[in-house]
């Protein structure tokens, strides 16, 4: 029976033999900077032809959406941190702390919007605006899911599925946000149905295809 | 209230219950008798000369020798050395990267040895951990440690094996070791001829599936080994094998079914056999 050690050995002149040149993954505050780029020329595109005026003064005005607006923002902040820092060993403390902030933006947010529903009254049911809002926003997480997956493909993910999730939070957080910011209908129900919902139901339905897609692609 | 605590402290003197304290101590011998003020005077003086006399007899201590510069941690050492080596590998120098292999190889199996105790099993995540630092090496920066990204890669191995194990352990009887360890032992197994029996069902597999149970098997590569050769995931290739292998089975039991191969020996002995008995 050969000794286990040598396979070991093998492997070594294996590798060596196999050796190519690698460019080494961007710095993580560059990473972030340039996806943080990318995000913000993506919300100036989609909401160029849109009048948001009134954007600001219903921040002030409406809690309600103007907490949604800082959940959607968190999550799209510490998930792309945390996706970003996933692909990096040795970088698990920011991955877990971008997690946790993009979960608990999005909760919090959504917990805000449940709450309110009842005090408002706005129990009105808009099943069409409220599927176009979340057909656009899903549409608008595309790119964004673009840019993250790259990033995970080239680096070296331990959790395929668990970044996928937060990944995906990310993504389709600053699709949400893009749709909030153009959306004219402030009823807390509406943002929860067609906004907030937007992340926690493509994470969910994404996390397993995607997760097997990088382990794929990565080899 | 005060008057009646000073009161009860000064009944309490005149009882006389320092004193019965005392003698109590003194009779247990743990503590000398109470002094008197002139006692106390002459224990002090006797105290002070015994430390003078000590002081004046005392020799005198030779000189520590001065301390020499302390050595840095082997870590600390080898941490810029490790991180150079890296560097250069990463841009294609491989003479570095067997340097960087070979130093790193005693610290990832000390990491992996410290969580998995079976032997065979840590040696295949030993060779993970390294098969992944090798295929996440552009994830590597020079401006950070090198000493945390590897453990972390190493981490990442030992979870994987645990939870791959968790997996399968509802499924997978593991055999004892030392029970087939002294049946295997024998040639090679890459040079032993193969039955043409197997070798046929080997050529009816999908050839993924056949690359990766005639790397395992046939070559004798490890699974880590295989995986590279394969230019494929360790997962991958161990679901490949095991797929292979049951594509296998079904083959070889078909066969033994249908009367094609009866025995384990391969089909030229048998044929040969069959040639001198009807002759």
């Amino acid at each position: 029976m050969t000794d286990p050690a040598n396979h070991t050995d093998r492997l070594i002149d294996r590798l060596t033999e196999e050796l190519e040149p690698v460019r080494p993954l961007p710095r993580l505050r560059t990473a972030f900077a340039f996806v943080l780029a990318v995000w913000a020329a993506i919300l100036a595109v989609g909401l160029l032809g849109s009048s948001t005026g009134w954007v600001w003064s219903t921040l002030q005005s409406n809690w309600i959406y103007g907490a949604s607006f800082v959940g959607l923002v968190v999550a799209a902040l510490g998930g792309t941190a945390s996706v970003l820092a996933a692909g990096v060993p040795g970088r698990e403390r920011v991955e877990q702390a971008g997690m946790f902030l993009a979960f608990a933006g999005l909760t919090a947010a959504a917990v805000v919007c449940w709450m309110a529903i009842p005090d408002v009254g706005a129990n009105h049911s808009y099943p069409g605006v409220d599927g176009m809002c979340f057909q656009d926003a899903v549409w608008s997480s595309l790119l964004p899911a673009g840019v993250i997956f790259t990033f995970l493909v080239r680096g070296w993910v331990s959790r395929p599925i668990v970044a996928s999730l937060v990944g995906l939070l990310a993504s389709a957080g600053v699709g949400a946000l893009l749709v909030h910011l153009s959306c004219s209908l402030i009823t807390p129900k509406h943002i929860l149905v067609g906004h907030l919902s937007v992340p926690f139901v493509l994470g969910v339905l994404g996390m397993y295809p995607l997760g097997w897609l990088i382990r794929r692609l990565r080899g | 209230m005060a008057a009646k605590r000073k009161a009860k402290i000064e009944s309490s003197g005149e009882a006389g219950g320092s004193t019965e304290r005392d003698a109590k101590r003194v009779s247990c011998g743990t503590l000398r008798p109470p002094l008197d003020g002139a006692d106390r005077a002459t224990a002090a003086l006797a105290l002070y000369a015994r430390g003078a006399m000590q002081t004046l007899t005392m020799p005198e201590r030779p000189e520590r020798p001065a301390p020499e510069p302390e050595k840095p941690r082997e870590r600390e050492d080898s941490e810029p050395e490790l991180s150079a080596w890296m560097r250069a590998a990463q841009a294609g120098d491989a003479d570095a990267y067997r340097a960087l292999l070979t130093a790193i190889q005693p610290k990832v199996r000390a990491i992996v040895f410290s969580r998995i105790k079976a032997d065979a099993s840590a040696e295949d995540v030993v060779q993970n951990a390294l098969l992944s630092i090798h295929r996440g090496r552009a994830t590597y920066r020079s401006e950070r440690p090198f000493g945390p990204w590897m453990r972390a890669i190493v981490r990442n191995a030992v979870t994987d094996y645990f939870r791959d194990r968790k997996r399968r352990g509802d499924r997978e009887i593991p055999l004892p070791v030392e029970d087939w360890a002294k049946d295997v032992s024998g040639p090679d197994p890459a040079k032993v001829p193969l039955a043409p029996e197997l070798q046929d069902a080997l050529a009816g597999l999908p050839v993924k599936q056949r690359e990766a149970v005639t790397l395992i098997q046939v070559e004798g590569l490890s699974v880590a080994e295989a995986a590279l050769r394969a230019k494929v995931s360790v997962g991958a290739i161990k679901v490949r094998a095991h797929r292979g292998y049951r594509a296998l089975r079904k083959k070889l039991e078909g066969a033994r079914r249908e009367g094609v191969w009866e025995s384990s020996e391969p089909a030229a002995a048998r044929s040969d056999d069959a040639k001198e008995g009807g002759s």
